[in-house]
């Protein structure tokens, strides 16, 4: 055989065709009479009804469990982001409710370029060896 | 003894996990109420962006593999079949319209690509965020977990992988036990195959087939391995009427150095046909006409129609691969 494959597994681009959310999954925990849970209990009474309506793409899970309150999210790459969410009131909850729904799943990292992509650069890479001669580096 | 324990302990927890589910009849689909209390199958169906026509139930059906505990489920082997046929077609046009001279080994390898599953499970797993239901009946029933709740979760017979010390294992593997990796591309082929029998449309499920399958990035041009690629580029010149292919030295620096670069191209009489480096000649030589050939193999037309498409022009049809 003159030509042999390589196989090679595509790599997925979130948005590039569908756009899938990342969050899957929301766990609350929350303490049944903890005072620092209270916010958390607020919100499960007043807002986490339309919250997951209007989120549907999320599945929201709640546990009972003593000790301060954490919000947990779950993202289809498999990580795991929690955040604990003690004495905070009902609006700070949500926020941080907003931030996991919001949030890639990815471990924060410093970004060293502008801009980082999979793709070739279009212009090509420049090359000395391909400058007119006459103008070219001499070593 | 300890894994005839298991087996036994397992086999009472499999009469448990089956009589605590009572579903009517056998091989039957879950029914809508059922199916929405499965809060992971109702967050799936809304992430996909699945139309409303697509059941619930279908989808749960869908994540039911064959080997799966709950046997009197619809399992997902028909609509694999299906899910399998359609991903093939239009992942092969798709490629095919794309690079019309793609070799037959690397285009057989880049359908592969999209569709093994290896591919498949990667897109289960970590593009659609499908989870296995891997909980035992017992923790189940301890959790107090809705019997339905594990209806949203791809539900297999995993092969065991770990073999314990000092284990002799007596009864042979169990032959409905599958890898991850196979339940996975099951269930999305099955997902796949579900969406055109919900929705009775070809055009629906080529576009999800595109947006979810195909909108994935492979580099074609990484998947080539050349023999002999000199010999295979005079042969193809030789075909296509062209001239003699020739080596010319466009430029180099350090030829006396201790790394020198050579930038050679490969000429066929007054046209480029490709260019490379190498830090001998003879490699930067090798390469140039490794890059001649890809630039033969991976043509691409400037305007893409695959043969499902309304307006379908058929583009070039190549002749083959280059015998050497």
């Amino acid at each position: 055989m003159p030509i042999k494959p390589i196989s090679q597994i595509p790599k997925f681009q979130n948005g590039v065709g569908a756009f899938i959310l990342n969050c899957k999954r929301i766990v609350l925990q929350v303490d049944k009479a903890g005072g620092s849970s209270e916010g958390l209990r607020n919100f499960l009474k007043l807002r986490l009804n339309n919250y997951a309506t209007a989120h549907s793409k999320i599945e929201f899970t709640v546990i009972q469990k003593a000790g301060h309150p954490v919000v947990k999210g779950e993202f289809i790459n498999g990580s795991e982001k929690a955040i604990c969410v003690r004495n905070l009131n009902i609006d700070n909850v949500e926020n941080k409710i907003n931030l996991l729904r919001e949030s890639s799943g990815e471990t924060l990292r410093k970004r060293n370029n502008k801009v980082e992509s999979i793709n070739e650069s279009v212009r090509g890479v420049w090359s000395p060896l391909h400058t007119e001669p006459s103008v070219r580096h001499k070593i | 003894m300890n894994s005839l324990i298991r087996t036994s302990a397992r086999k009472s927890l499999r009469q448990f996990s089956t009589s605590s589910i009572k579903f009517n009849s056998q091989q039957i689909i879950a029914s809508e109420e059922q199916a929405l209390k499965s809060a992971p199958l109702v967050a799936l169906h809304e992430r996909l962006n699945l139309p409303s026509s697509y059941k619930l139930g279908t989808l749960a059906q869908a994540l039911t593999c064959r080997s799966s505990y709950k046997q009197e489920l619809a399992h997902n082997y028909g609509l694999n079949i299906l899910g399998k046929n359609f991903l093939t077609y239009y992942v092969s046009e798709h490629i095919l319209a794309t690079y019309p001279r793609l070799p037959l080994p690397v285009l057989n390898a880049a359908v592969a690509s999209y569709i093994s599953s290896d591919s498949l499970y990667a897109v289960g797993k970590y593009a659609w965020g499908i989870e296995s239901d891997d909980t035992t009946a017992l923790s189940k029933y301890l959790n107090e977990e809705a019997k339905e709740h594990s209806l949203g979760k791809l539900r297999f017979l995993p092969i065991s992988q770990t073999d314990e010390a000092g284990v002799t294992k007596l009864s042979s593997r169990d032959r409905k036990s599958i890898h991850p990796a196979a339940a996975y591309a099951l269930g999305v082929r099955s997902i796949i195959g579900g969406l055109y029998l919900s929705t009775k449309s070809e055009e629906v499920t080529k576009k999800f087939i595109q947006d979810h399958i195909l909108s994935r990035k492979l580099d074609i041009s990484k998947m080539f391995e050349f023999e002999q690629p000199t010999r295979e580029l005079s042969r193809l010149c030789e075909r296509q009427n062209l001239e003699k292919p020739v080596a010319r030295l466009i430029s180099e620096t350090g030829r006396k150095s201790d790394k020198p670069i050579f930038v050679m191209g490969i000429f066929s009489g007054e046209n480029k046909l490709g260019e490379s480096y190498g830090s001998s000649i003879r490699e930067a030589k090798i390469r140039a006409s490794v890059n001649a050939l890809k630039n033969w193999y991976l043509y691409k037309p400037t305007t893409v129609s695959v043969p499902s498409d309304k307006d379908y022009k058929p583009s070039v049809v190549d002749h083959g691969i280059v015998i050497v």
